[in-house]
């Protein structure tokens, strides 16, 4: 039987990725913090993990190089990826929160002419802002969003929110929730068919993993 | 000879639009040898050719169901919008109500062409690719929605193609719930979308907020689990009440009893999750996976109300396969043909007229061969050939021919 791929995401939701597929019995001792390779094989061999950046894991399930992928469903919306998303996962909470300056936050948001909206995230911001009949110019970062406001580059940002102790660290208070976000499970159409039973294993593991 | 070479202020940048592609040399064999083994299949299944343009009149397209964002649209010198083909089924429909309107009963036709989308990265981010289809008109019969499933199997199977399933679906099947269930069309549109994504929890909790029976959620809920063989027919049988749906399931059973007699089950999963499909499809819907590409080769199903739209009330049911897609499999599998030529024939100027005569000779013989152009020597003819992968070398002499062979380097005895 054909290995099973699945596209994990570098950064905060690796560790719980890995944690997760350990909780249904898939193990990757090959994997430590401070490994640089980007393709691992999991012990019993029935798995292969790539891992990529973020924005990129859905990608990577949509052209059916993986089966499967774990991505934040921040990534989802801002990409709109023709992938299968049966499950969330639950870890990796965030919420995707429009936030100003203080001074700026308590004024309205619809009395200003043109909002320039500093984000990573600028398909989500223009369909939030038109959604609402604002007007707003994006504009794409790639981090350190926080930045923007207080060296005149913007006048609000779009950004994913933990804790928000780096938004008050800025100056920032959120002022409107986009979204409230959480890794999801992701899988290629063609594979979810080809591999029915199988794959539905696996999601059905993962849910009672996720929910005991 | 030397050439003057442009400046760079006339040299353009060979960039080409996004999502087309150029199919060169092994690709454009390997294209042109399914097209045929396609085109003998087809033909020996009692279907004739047609051969639509390329770009048709927008409404016509329109009529069709298909997605206006996927069209390139233009305008005529007189304003008449026009765009090019994202399908052409539709134009196959229109062709059938038109021109083939009087003719016999089920009619039998098939096409092989390109197809043109605004490049989506769901088709794979292509804007242009080559489809072989096949269409079967006026009979609302389940066998005749077997025969279109069964002549797609058969094209891969000659193919040497064999890690792939098709899929069997029935649009009829969902639309029969949403009838029998009190919601909107919005909101219908709304489950499905759910449905789609295979989004349990969304769809949960969707299906609270519209606030329907626990025996309507439960049926809607069950729909996601029914893929499976023969068996899902008699589970999804058991769920509805629905009319409309039991004769989907029943519909199905029947296209699914005709794919036994072809002996071609094996190779069949049903498929009632599937809720999606070309916006014209109304009862069977088909679509075929392999293994080694995780992306559908093929894409069918039955249409029944599109030959109305251009006037002739007519049930029609079709399917088409993606040669693109195809060909990669067959690469991948190591099929391809080599595309070099035999044999590089050499020749000393006074020589020509034989050296000419004696590769029309061997053409004739349907070997490839190549004529040198220029006088090159023996070793430069070798090297050439060794890169171009042909075999033999032949040079024209005073007193005959000699031929090397190009891997070894060494004589070949005998006339070639």
């Amino acid at each position: 039987m054909r290995r099973l791929t699945v596209a994990v995401p570098k950064g905060r939701l690796l560790a719980p990725t890995f944690d997760l597929f350990e909780r249904i019995g898939v193990v990757v001792s090959e994997y430590t913090d401070d490994s640089r390779a980007l393709v691992f094989s999991s012990d019993e061999g029935r798995y292969r993990f790539l891992i990529a950046k973020p924005m990129d894991v859905p990608t990577f399930v949509e052209y059916g190089t993986a089966d499967l992928g774990v991505v934040g469903s921040d990534v989802l919306l801002e990409g709109e990826h023709d992938v299968l998303q049966p499950l969330d996962l639950r870890y990796g909470a965030c919420r995707l929160v429009v936030a100003a300056p203080e001074e700026v936050a308590n004024e309205q948001l619809a009395l200003h002419t043109v909002h320039r909206v500093a984000t990573k995230y600028p398909n989500t911001a223009a369909r939030y802002f038109a959604g609402r009949g604002l007007q707003a110019e994006t504009i794409k970062l790639y981090g350190s969003v926080e930045l923007a406001p207080s060296t005149g580059l913007s006048t609000l940002i779009v950004d994913l929110v933990q804790t928000g102790t780096t938004l008050r660290e800025n100056g920032l208070t959120p002022i409107a929730e986009i979204a409230s976000t959480s890794a999801r499970l992701i899988v290629n159409r063609a594979s979810h068919k080809i591999h029915f039973g199988e794959i539905g294993g696996v999601i059905q593991a993962l849910s009672e993993a996720v929910t005991c | 000879m030397q050439r003057e070479r442009l400046t760079g202020a006339e040299q353009v940048a060979p960039m080409t639009p996004l999502g087309t592609v150029d199919v060169l040399l092994d690709d454009a064999v390997r294209k042109s040898a399914i097209e045929l083994s396609f085109r003998e299949l087809f033909a020996s299944w009692g279907y004739g050719e047609v051969i639509p343009p390329i770009f048709e009149r927008y409404e016509n397209l329109l009529a069709g169901g298909i997605q206006p964002e996927w069209m390139y649209r233009f305008t005529d010198a007189g304003g008449e919008i026009l765009a090019l083909r994202p399908d052409l089924t539709t134009q196959v429909a229109r062709i059938v109500a038109t021109r083939l309107r009087e003719q016999p009963k089920p009619l039998r036709l098939f096409y092989i062409g390109n197809v043109i989308r605004q490049p989506k990265s769901s088709m794979g981010g292509r804007a242009e690719f080559s489809q072989a289809g096949v269409e079967l008109v006026g009979s609302s019969e389940p066998a005749a929605d077997a025969e279109v499933v069964a002549i797609a199997i058969e094209a891969l199977l000659r193919l040497d193609v064999d890690d792939f399933q098709v899929h069997l679906g029935q649009s009829a099947f969902f639309r029969g719930i949403v009838e029998e269930t009190p919601m909107t069309e919005a909101e219908a549109i709304g489950i499905k979308e759910r449905l789609d994504r295979r989004d349990r929890e969304a769809l949960d909790r969707y299906l609270k907020e519209l606030d329907l029976s626990d025996e309507h959620a439960r049926l809607i809920r069950a729909c996601l689990a029914l893929c499976g063989g023969e068996e899902v027919l008699e589970r999804a049988g058991a769920l509805v009440d629905s009319r409309t749906s039991k004769d989907a399931i029943a519909n199905l059973g029947k296209v699914y009893n005709a794919l036994v007699d072809y002996g071609l089950n094996d190779r069949v999963v049903i498929d009632l999750a599937e809720v999606r499909g070309l916006g014209y499809y109304t009862g069977m819907m088909v679509e075929g996976f392999s293994r080694s590409l995780s992306v559908p080769i093929l894409e069918g199903g039955r249409y029944d109300n599109l030959v109305e739209r251009f006037g002739d009330p007519c049930p029609a049911v079709g399917c088409a396969l993606d040669l693109p897609r195809i060909g990669t499999i067959l690469e991948t599998k190591g099929t391809a043909p080599s595309p070099a030529a035999d044999a590089l024939v050499r020749y000393p100027a006074p020589l020509r007229s034989q050296a000419y005569a004696l590769a029309a000779t061997l053409r004739a013989e349907g070997r490839r061969v190549e004529s040198d152009l220029a006088e090159r020597d023996e070793e430069e003819a070798m090297a050439y050939a060794r890169r171009r992968r042909i075999r033999e070398l032949i040079t024209v002499e005073g007193d005959g021919t000699r031929i090397v062979d190009v891997e070894s380097g060494d004589p070949r005895g005998g006339e070639s």
